[in-house]
This record gives C-alpha cells, sequence and structure tokens, in this order.
C-alpha cells in the first residue's frame, strides 16, 4: 500500500465517521474508524508507519475539530500504533485471533489513554462515565476491524526474498 | 547525531511523539481558539464536511425512516395525541393571554424590567460530531456572517446545550455545558433570588452549590441561567437531582439533570 492510499482511507474515515456514521449508528454506537485503520494498517504494515504518521495527523485534525485540547487523541494513537509494531517485532504471528487479541488490547488503551489525557486537559468527565459505551463501541470496532483485516488480506504483495513463495 | 543515523525510526517515532507532547502541553496551558491556523483547519473541514452531512440527512430523511415504520406509526399516534391536548391547553391559555396582556401594559407603565425571553437568535444545524467519543463537541453550519462570536450561547428547544468555543465564515465549534468545568451562574426558577454555581461533573451532568446555606432547593426543582457571567438570562439548565448538605463548606449541593439530551441533538440555536 502506498502513502497516498492510506491517506485517502483516513480523510474517508474522517469524513465517514463525523457525518454517515452517525445516521447509520448501531443503537446509538459507531465504530472509531480511524483506531480501526491505525490498529489495521500497524499490524499488516509492520514496516510501514502507516498507523504512526497518519494517526498523528488525524487525531491532530480531529481534536482542532472536537476536542477543546488537541494533541490527547493522536497522542493515543500513536502509541497505539507503536504498540502494535513492538508487539509485531517481538510476536510475528499473523492471524485473525492474535488481531483480535491485539486489537482488543489496543481498543481499551487508546480509550483509557485519551480519557486520561482529556481529563488532564480540564475535562471533567469521569473514566466511568467516558468508558461505559466501550463494550459496545469496542465490540463494533472489533468487527470493522475483521472487516478492513479480511479485505486488506487479499492485497499483501509476497516478498520477493520468502522463502515461502520460492 | 550517529545514533540519530543509526536508529532512524526510533528518532522518528521520538520526535512525533515530543512534538505531539509539547503541542498537547501548549493548548492545554493557552486559550488557543483564535488561533488562525485552527480556524482555517476547521473551516475548510467544515465545508467538506456539510457536503457528506446532506449525503447524511438524505439517508437519515429516506432510508432510515423505512426500516423504523412501526416507530414513526407511534410517534404519529403519541403527536397525534399530544396535538388534541395542545388544542385543549390553547383554549384555556386565551384568558391567561389577556391577564399577560394586561400585565405588560402595567409593567411598561411602571417601567418595569426583571426578565425577558427576547432573544436575538441564529437556527444551524449540527454539521459534524464524533460519535464514537464521549465528548459532545460538535460543528454546525453557522458562523461569523451571521453574527456568531465566540462565547454566544447555544440552546435548543430542550434548554442550555453549551457555548461557542470558536468561529469562523460558516461554521462555529459548540462545546456542551457538561463538558467543561467552566461555572454557570444560576437561579431557581419558583425563586429567583436563590442562586447557585454549577459546572459539569464527572458522570456527564451537572453539580454545584448554592449560594446561601439557607436555601430551600429541593429535588425537582428547575434551574435557569442567572444572567451573572457567559450566559444570558432564564436559560433552562435542568431539574434539581439530589440536594445535600456539605458541613465542611457549609453550603447546600446540589446534582442537576440537563434538561437536554445531548447525544439527540439536531439542530440549535446560538444567542447573540
Amino acid at each position: 500500500m502506498k502513502y497516498w492510499k492510506a491517506g485517502a482511507a483516513f480523510l474517508a474515515a474522517f469524513l465517514i465517521q463525523t457525518s454517515l456514521l452517525n445516521v447509520i449508528n448501531i443503537k446509538g454506537y459507531t465504530p472509531n474508524l480511524t483506531l480501526c485503520l491505525v490498529i489495521v494498517l500497524s499490524f499488516m504494515y509492520e514496516d510501514e508507519m502507516y498507523g504512526v504518521v497518519f494517526g498523528a495527523l488525524f487525531g491532530v485534525l480531529y481534536d482542532i475539530c472536537y476536542s477543546s485540547a488537541v494533541g490527547a487523541m493522536p497522542i493515543a494513537l500513536v502509541v497505539v500504533a507503536v504498540f502494535i509494531l513492538i508487539i509485531r517485532e517481538y510476536a510475528n504471528i499473523e492471524n485473525i485471533i492474535n488481531l483480535w487479541v491485539v486489537s482488543a488490547v489496543s481498543i481499551v488503551g487508546y480509550y483509557v489513554l485519551n480519557w486520561l489525557l482529556c481529563f488532564i486537559s480540564g475535562n471533567p468527565i469521569g473514566i466511568v462515565f467516558a468508558l461505559r459505551d466501550l463494550p459496545w463501541t469496542g465490540l463494533y470496532s472489533m468487527v470493522v476491524i475483521t472487516i478492513m483485516y479480511l479485505v486488506l488480506i487479499r492485497k499483501v504483495v509476497k516478498h520477493r526474498k520468502d522463502r515461502y513463495f520460492r | 547525531m550517529r545514533w540519530i543515523k543509526e536508529h532512524k525510526l526510533i528518532s522518528i517515532l521520538v520526535a512525533i511523539l515530543l512534538a505531539l507532547v509539547i503541542l498537547f502541553v501548549v493548548t492545554t496551558l493557552v486559550d488557543n481558539e483564535d488561533n488562525p491556523a485552527s480556524g482555517a483547519v476547521r473551516g475548510g473541514m467544515a465545508a467538506v464536511s456539510e457536503t457528506f452531512s446532506s449525503v447524511a440527512d438524505v439517508i437519515r430523511e429516506n432510508v432510515t425512516g423505512i426500516f423504523s415504520y412501526k416507530a414513526l406509526q407511534e410517534e404519529i399516534e403519541q403527536l397525534e395525541a399530544e396535538n388534541a391536548d395542545l388544542k385543549r391547553q390553547l383554549a384555556e391559555t386565551k384568558l391567561d393571554r389577556e391577564d399577560l396582556e394586561q400585565l405588560q401594559e402595567l409593567s411598561e407603565l411602571l417601567n418595569y424590567q426583571y426578565f425577558s425571553k427576547e432573544f436575538d437568535m441564529v437556527t444551524a444545524d449540527i454539521t459534524s460530531l464524533d460519535g464514537s467519543n464521549w465528548t459532545n463537541i460538535f460543528t454546525i453550519n453557522k458562523g461569523t456572517e451571521a453574527g456568531i462570536e465566540a462565547g454566544d450561547a447555544v440552546v435548543n428547544n430542550m434548554g442550555l446545550v453549551g457555548r461557542i468555543q470558536a468561529t469562523g465564515e460558516g461554521w462555529s465549534k459548540v462545546i456542551s455545558v457538561i463538558d467543561e468545568g467552566t461555572q454557570v451562574s444560576f437561579k431557581l426558577e419558583r425563586d429567583r433570588k436563590q442562586l447557585g454555581i454549577v459546572s459539569g461533573n464527572s458522570v456527564g451532568n451537572v453539580s454545584g452549590y448554592m449560594m446561601d446555606a439557607e436555601s430551600t432547593v429541593a429535588e425537582g426543582d428547575v434551574i435557569v441561567t442567572s444572567g451573572l457571567g457567559t450566559y444570558p438570562e432564564g436559560l433552562l439548565i435542568g431539574n434539581v437531582k439530589t440536594v445535600a448538605y456539605n458541613s465542611n463548606t457549609l453550603l447546600k449541593e446540589i446534582t442537576v439533570e440537563p434538561a437536554v439530551n445531548f447525544k439527540g441533538l439536531e439542530k440549535v440555536a446560538v444567542i447573540k
């Protein structure tokens, strides 16, 4: 995948997230598409920095538009991307079970870190209230992550030096 | 330098994180809402988002209606019942209206001004919001061209929503009253001499205290803005949920259920 394609995917996710998804939500819950993209792209393209670069860029964009302090979302997204890259470095097994485990940990980590940074910046909302929708939002996000993974896995390019393909 | 060249990936990661942390600290400590760069980004995104929002509106009006036929049927029945009730109330109000006109004439004669609900308002549609987050910060499609300024109060038909945090040509960013620690001065609707202060709390409500320890505030009391501070007088904030006497501060502390359902907002009005 080229960087411009990843950038276009993040831009589309941003626009869909803030308009269309609010209409086609399920019981008021919507997945976090930017987080889903960061997780999937970091998990699948461990040699690239899509999650870090676009997570930072679009996180800043989100915070400018929908937060009182800029930085909470991009920091949380970059930490998630780095966490997944480290996991891929030391436990490099790419399968759907691992994806689900890594996604679940990343989603919880992201929301806790995002809340913590928002709290530090002066948002009065407590962690229990902030995370009350997490089970459903997280589950919905996991479904979207799985769909993204199953679509993108078909487009993974075989590595020339990979002995499996010789 | 040599270490950076040898560890390019780690260096880039550290640089990005450092830049974001600095950005976070600066925007937390300094009020940057008037920053022209942020304004340009918001303006650009608002223009693009509006197109997507219009598509979303088409879906909302046409497609979702098909799947919610039963709910719509129930809504029609409920509205018909409400309509009948309102017709009955209208007949009763004709008498009240005559009394009101007499009182208005009397107040004009006495040059009496206490409470006015005549506001200069601009109605606006919500063009974009992040539904996956717990915050209630959103963008509307009216801005400086409609005379909106930062700090203006935002309401809907239920009551006080929040205030304009930043604005530009064709867009305004709204922060809800439950999303910030800013204090709002209020008074009881039934006794407007009883004042207090509330702000957003950790469970998505508002809480605060009465200025007078002898206050007769009780559960179920309606509170409205007092007109002291940011918000104009008389905007409905919500109903008092709990009242407790704090022996340390010697004040009556209250929690308030906001009148507005922040998750179901579609249209708002800005008071200029």
